[in-house]
C-alpha cells in the first residue's frame, strides 16, 4: 500500500522498498513492471490479509537531474476475518512522482546525490471493490546516497498523507525511513553482468486512521496503512522495523529486482501488521 | 626450347615485379583511413546500468564507431572517424545529459596536428 505511491525509478541502482537519489539521463525513458506479494496479520483479532500487486510503471528523464514517473498497479486482496473469506481485486490508484537530483558530487568511480522527492496518488482506483478508498494521496521525501563502484550507502526520509476518502474516513500519515548498505562484489567490464546485494532497514512511524461510520471501521484500509496526522497530534502511533535483503541484477539496460522484507520489531500489534512482503521488478531502459 | 623457357621466366620475373609495384601503388593512391581516438576521463562511473545513458548520449555523435566504458579506471574511449565533427563541447554535453562529469578530455586528432 505504501508503495503504490512510489513507482521504482528506472534509472540507477536503489533499495527495492525504498528510494535512492538517481533519476534518469536527459530524455531517457524507462519502463518496469513491478510485482510484490505481502501478508499481514492482525494478531489481536486473528484476522488475516494478503495482497498482490502487479504494477507498471514509467519514468522519463526532463533533464539529467529531474525525473517525472507513474504508476498503475492492479491489486487482488484476500482477507480473512472470523473463517470468512473476502475477495476484492481491481485497478488500484495511479501515483505521479516528481525526482528532482538537488546536489551531485562525482569522483573516479562514485557519485554522491542528494534528490527532493515529491508525488501524488490519485483516486482513480476501484472503490467497489475497496481496493482504492477515494482519498487523494501525498508524499514528499529526501533521499541520499554514496554510490560507489564497490559499496553503496543509501538514506531516506518519506511522509506520506492523505485526504478524506468517499466514506469519511482518512488514513493515517506514515513516516517512512530507510538506510540500506550495500555491496557490489565483483566489479566486472562496462559489458559484462552486474550483480549488486543490499540489505535494506525500513522503519515506519504510522498514525491511526480517522474513521465517520462504522461501515468504515470494518473495511480493510487500503492506504496509508496507519490512521491519524502527526500535524495534528491525534490518533496512536504504530511503529514498526523491517529488514530486507535484496539483489539487483542487471545486464546492460535491463534490470532484474527484487527482496524479501521481515518486520522484526513490532511496537504495537492491535492492527494489522506485514508477516512478510516480498517484492520483484523488471526494468528497462531505453 | 631454351629461348622458351628463357621467356617464361622473364616473363615471371616481371609479373612479379609488376605485383609488387602495384600492391605499393594502390597503398600509395588509396591509404587506409587513420582513427581518431579520444580519451576522456568521466566522473561518477559507479554502477553500469547507470552507464548505459551514457553509452547512448554518445553513440549519437556523428562518426562515432565504437565505444569503450572503462568503469575501473573512470575511462570513456570513443573511437570515431578521422574526419568526425565532435568536439570537446559535444562530448562534455552528453557525459552531463548522462548525469556524470567530464574531467578530462585528450584528443589524438589534438596530438597529430602538433607532429
Amino acid at each position: 500500500m505504501l508503495l503504490g505511491l512510489f513507482p521504482a525509478f528506472v534509472s540507477a541502482h536503489e533499495p527495492v522498498f525504498g528510494p535512492g537519489p538517481r533519476t534518469i539521463w536527459k530524455d531517457g525513458v524507462g519502463f518496469s513492471s513491478q510485482n510484490e506479494w505481502a501478508d499481514r496479520e492482525n494478531e489481536a483479532t486473528g484476522d488475516t490479509e494478503s495482497e498482490r500487486t502487479h504494477a507498471v510503471g514509467m519514468v522519463y528523464g526532463v533533464t539529467d537531474r529531474l525525473a517525472l514517473g507513474l504508476r498503475l498497479p492492479y491489486k487482488t486482496i484476500v482477507h480473512e476475518k472470523g473463517g470468512v473469506s473476502e475477495t476484492h481485486g481491481g485497478m488500484a490508484d495511479l501515483s505521479t512522482l516528481v525526482k528532482w537530483n538537488v546536489w551531485r558530487n562525482t569522483g573516479k568511480r562514485y557519485l554522491d546525490g542528494v534528490t527532493l522527492l515529491g508525488g501524488l496518488r490519485l483516486p482513480t482506483g476501484e472503490r467497489e471493490e475497496n481496493i482504492s478508498n477515494g482519498s487523494t494521496g501525498y508524499v514528499m521525501g529526501l533521499t541520499a546516497a554514496r554510490e560507489h563502484l564497490r559499496y553503496y550507502a543509501f538514506a531516506s526520509a518519506l511522509y506520506f498523507t492523505s485526504g478524506p476518502g468517499s466514506d469519511g474516513s482518512r488514513p493515517g500519515d506514515v513516516l517512512q525511513y530507510n538506510l540500506t548498505p550495500g555491496i557490489r562484489p565483483r566489479i566486472g567490464a562496462y559489458t559484462d553482468p552486474d550483480l549488486v546485494l543490499l540489505a535494506e532497514f525500513v522503519g515506519r512511524l504510522q498514525r491511526a486512521s480517522t474513521s465517520r461510520s462504522t461501515e468504515a471501521q470494518a473495511v480493510p484500509r487500503r492506504n496509508g496503512g496507519g490512521v491519524g496526522s502527526f500535524a495534528e497530534g491525534v490518533g496512536k502511533t504504530d511503529h514498526t522495523l523491517a529488514v530486507a535483503p535484496e539483489a539487483l541484477f542487471s545486464w546492460r539496460n535491463v534490470m532484474i529486482k527484487g527482496g524479501v522484507q521481515i518486520p522484526f520489531l513490532d511496537v504495537d500489534s492491535d492492527r494489522m501488521e506485514d508477516r512478510w512482503r516480498i517484492a520483484a521488478d523488471l526494468i528497462v531502459q531505453f | 626450347m631454351i629461348r622458351i623457357l628463357f621467356s617464361s621466366w622473364i616473363v615471371a620475373v616481371l609479373l612479379f615485379a609488376g605485383g609488387i609495384a602495384t600492391a605499393t601503388w594502390a597503398e600509395d593512391e588509396a591509404p587506409a583511413p587513420e582513427e581518431r581516438v579520444i580519451t576522456c576521463e568521466v566522473d561518477g562511473l559507479a554502477c553500469p546500468f547507470c552507464a548505459f545513458g551514457l553509452e547512448k548520449k554518445i553513440k549519437k555523435l556523428s562518426g562515432v564507431k565504437k565505444l569503450d566504458i572503462l568503469m575501473k579506471e573512470g575511462q570513456v574511449k570513443i573511437h570515431a572517424e578521422s574526419d568526425a565533427d565532435i568536439s570537446k563541447k559535444d562530448v562534455e554535453k552528453a557525459v552531463k545529459d548522462s548525469g556524470f562529469e567530464l574531467k578530462a578530455y585528450k584528443d589524438s586528432k589534438d596530438e597529430k596536428s602538433e607532429q
